[in-house]
């Protein structure tokens, strides 16, 4: 009882929620903005409609008039879904950097309460914001409903669409903020991140499409328009779908207003979790509570990636056809592909070590599964096995039902995944060799991840340049361990050995250097 | 009871604070006195748990400050060497939103506001806007806020810096009203006039190293073995000079006057107050006899010139 009256307590009457209402409902600051943006929303209304109405001629049928005004209807919420794009990121993230510059977040955060509750009250501020935003709109909203060319359902279904986006877009910049701590990077930041989130959505749609264009995801089968899960989530996707339900599974649709309700809610615990994780020491409840719904997150699109196998090659209860074998690898590849950005998301984040950042970060040692919630890096290939588990895992689980259609697909599969454990191993050791020698956590990431890119581009190029001198194109390029493509089965496993032998050796490498570290002599560390 | 217990705290190749141990008891004011940069706001921060020391302990009433933070964050009242004020706010709804989110009951509230802006001599400027506060007025809005909910510890980071006298004045004894309702305060400061009156426990913490502790007398007496004491007679200067040569302690003694004179001494208390009685079982008329004692500034010269060295 207690626990849920605390949960409650950080959204509702959450005293740094209170405090803005009362900044913000003082003097005519806030009503001078509103009555603006109420008029220009008005004046943006008569023009679209203006133009709409000026396209109507007598005569024209009732669908096609029916037509122009939902084309009405959709330009406002395209305003609506930009405004809210523009404004939703910079709203919380913008009062952290504020309070950070003030001095005010230090006095706030040695409160004996999480940090959560704190990005819990500044998203409820921006939350109210919206709200407002969306109300103003109403009127002009109403307009679209009177004239015909949508339902107050619609209407209602958009809205609770667009402000449940925008707690997310908004959650996106807290972690931007709580890194960066100034204004200018926050707020660039902030947009790269929605538009890196928005273009990882973009990939899982264009990943769906064909599954869903060809019958398998259960939408054109039925009689109501579908969108996949994850698109919920993507700005304007919704608008141009114009789909009221989300398929779950083939068989399973829920609302697209519950799935955006669902994913966002996902999102934001993730974005407000990973921020107080930041701010926390290891072993804290932020701590343990971000890895746990970053594992759910994994889980989830782990299932994702399985949905789309079970619909493709045509096993667990699949309403679609089976495809050929080329596009299935392709799709397998391009879920996999999704699963290791992920993956390398996750093992960035949770190796590296420091020797001067703290206890957080100090290393306890290589492998520990009690140190995996904790935050401990001696936890991170445990908690990096167990997101690789839960991204790989249902897919895992479909391809060895031994339900293919045929066991060259297993074998490639098997392989695939076996090429992405591989890289997760590789990155694992990138990740540990850059941090003994670098002085902070960030910096041991940052090269990690410039490590990283410049063997991926590098490689490519020197195996696309030897090609080129050779005039053997694409042969070399084939045997570049940095990508799970081959010609046989076989040598997308052999790249795989390969990464996995260079990993372990630079984890072995980067441990004789963190035992001889002179800071691991220091009286309290001896056992570590 | 306030115990710390070798904090160290790293920042890549600098090690800003090494090693700090000491304990404060209920009502003890301690002066945390070092130059710039000497590690006293990382000390103060590390017991306000906003830092994570490296390595090191402390606890308050044997509830750890460096772990489960939640339980220590109670105890504790921080104020930084800034005000961190919102714009637009009102002093009871600044006070407010502390005693909210330090957990003070919602009926509870008005009461407590009131009462540490009574204590803080601000209770006339209640409904006035934070911002529009008097340098001094905001120092003590800030005492208040740390005082909301009652905490046995108070970490007052260079709390006098940019005040005027009169505010100094009112801190100070603000300060000291505090130690005698029974909290241990901890002030830090480079000013070392300003801690000299009200503090009972120094502390001289210079390149991250605790190099004292303690009264000002045990300090002296624990770095200066030998002490000046000045001696006033009514008469027999020269000869009490002559008398006092060759008795335990005394190194050398310099005639002042007719009636002054200074000795070297190097000795215990008791040593020091034995040869004041010899002196009177001597004959001689003593007005006064006192040892010329080392201001803090002194002392903090004393004891930090042997570390920069």
């Amino acid at each position: 009882m207690q626990a849920i009256r605390s949960f409650f307590g950080h959204f509702f009457g959450n005293a740094h929620s209170v405090k803005d209402f009362r900044i913000q409902m003082r003097g005519n600051k806030a009503l001078i903005l509103w009555s603006l943006y109420l008029v220009l929303l008005v004046l943006f209304a008569m023009f679209t409609y203006g133009g709409v109405a000026s396209q109507m001629r007598a005569g024209m049928s009732a669908a096609e008039m029916q037509s122009r005004l939902q084309s009405f209807y959709n330009t406002l919420m395209y305003l609506l879904q930009t405004a809210i794009i523009l404004i939703a990121p910079v709203l919380a993230s913008a009062s952290i950097v504020a309070d950070d510059e003030r001095g005010s977040i230090d006095l706030v955060l040695m409160a004996p309460k999480s940090s959560t509750y704190y990005f819990a009250g500044l998203v409820m501020s921006g939350m109210r914001q919206l709200i407002f935003l969306l109300a103003l709109s109403i009127p002009v909203a109403s307009l679209g409903v009177i004239m015909g060319g949508a339902t107050w359902t619609d209407v209602l279904r958009s809205f609770t669409i667009f402000l449940f986006q925008g707690l997310f877009y908004m959650c996106l910049g807290v972690p931007v903020a709580v890194s960066s701590r100034k204004m200018v990077p926050t707020v660039i930041g902030s947009y790269v991140a929605i538009a890196v989130g928005s273009g990882i959505l973009a990939l899982m749609n264009a990943i769906m499409s064909p599954a869903m264009l060809s019958g398998m995801m259960g939408g054109p089968t039925t009689s109501t328009p579908t969108m996949p899960l994850f698109s919920v989530l993507t700005p304007y996707w919704h608008i141009i779908v114009n789909a009221p339900m989300t398929a779950v599974t083939p068989t399973f649709l829920i609302p697209t207003w519950a799935a955006t309700i669902l994913m966002s809610t996902l999102g934001v615990a993730i974005c407000m979790l990973g921020s107080a994780s930041q701010m926390s020491r290891a072993g804290s409840p932020a701590v343990i509570a971000t890895r746990i719904v970053g594992l759910i997150i994994s889980l989830l699109i782990g299932l994702l990636t399985s949905q789309m196998f079970s619909t493709i090659f045509g096993i667990g209860g699949a309403s679609g056809t089976s495809a050929g074998t080329s596009f299935m690898i392709t799709t397998a590849l391009s879920g996999f592909m999704l699963s290791g950005f992920i993956m390398l998301i996750i093992v960035a984040n949770v190796v590296p070590y420091a020797f001067r950042d703290g206890e957080k970060y100090f290393p306890n040692g290589m492998f520990s599964v009690k140190d995996a919630l904790k935050g401990k890096p001696a936890g991170g290939m445990t908690y990096a096995l167990f997101a690789f588990a839960c991204l790989f895992g249902p897919s895992g689980y479909y391809l060895f039902r031994g339900m293919f259609v045929s066991t060259y697909t297993a074998l490639e599969a098997f392989a695939v995944m076996f090429w992405f454990l591989c890289a997760a191993f590789l990155y694992f050791g990138i990740f540990r060799f850059t941090s003994p020698w670098n002085g902070s956590v960030k910096s041991a990431r940052r090269i990690g991840v410039l490590f990283i890119v410049g063997l991926n581009v590098g490689a490519g190029m020197l195996l696309a340049m030897v090609d080129l001198a050779f005039k053997t194109p694409g042969t070399l390029s084939i045997i570049n361990p940095m990508h799970p493509f081959a010609e046989t089965p076989e040598g997308v496993i052999a790249k795989g050995i390969v990464l996995a032998i260079v990993g372990g050796i630079l984890v072995n490498r980067s441990e004789e250097r963190r035992i001889k570290h002179p800071l691991m002599k220091i009286k309290g560390r001896e056992t570590a | 009871m306030l115990v710390v217990d070798g904090l160290r705290k790293e920042y890549g190749q600098f090690t800003a604070v090494d090693g700090v141990s000491f304990q404060l008891k209920p009502g003890d004011i301690m002066g945390f006195i070092g130059s710039n940069g000497a590690g006293k706001t990382t000390t103060i921060k590390m017991l306000a748990t906003l830092l994570e020391p490296t390595l090191g302990r402390a606890t308050l009433n044997d509830v750890p400050l460096t772990e489960g933070l939640i339980d220590a964050r109670k105890l504790i009242g921080y104020m930084p060497d800034f005000f961190g004020l919102y714009e637009d706010i009102r002093v009871w709804e600044y006070l407010e939103l502390f005693a909210s989110i330090y957990g003070v009951p919602k009926t509870e509230r008005p009461g407590v506001i009131d009462e540490v802006l009574e204590l803080t001599d601000l209770g006339f400027k209640k409904d006035a806007f934070a911002k529009s506060l008097s340098r001094g007025m905001q120092q003590r809005l800030c005492l208040a806020r740390c005082l909301v909910h009652d905490p046995d510890l108070l970490l007052l980071d260079e709390p006098a810096s940019g005040l005027d006298p009169r505010a100094r004045a009112e801190l100070k004894e603000l300060v000291a009203e505090l130690g005698r309702m029974g909290k241990i305060v901890i002030v830090s400061s480079h000013i070392l006039p300003e801690l000299a009156d009200f503090c009972n426990v120094v502390g001289i913490i210079e390149r991250g190293q605790l190099l004292a502790f303690g009264s000002v007398e045990e300090i002296i007496s624990g770095i200066e073995q030998r002490r000046m004491i000045e001696v006033k007679v009514l008469e027999r200067a020269n000869e009490a000079s002559m008398f006092l040569h060759g008795k335990e302690g005394v190194v050398s003694t310099f005639l002042m006057g007719a009636s002054t004179l200074k000795v070297e001494f190097e000795g215990s208390m008791e040593s020091q107050a034995q040869l004041l009685a010899e002196m009177i079982q001597g004959g001689f008329l003593i007005t006064e006899f006192r040892v010329d004692a080392a201001d803090l500034e002194d002392l903090f010269m004393k004891v930090t010139t042997g570390a920069l060295n």
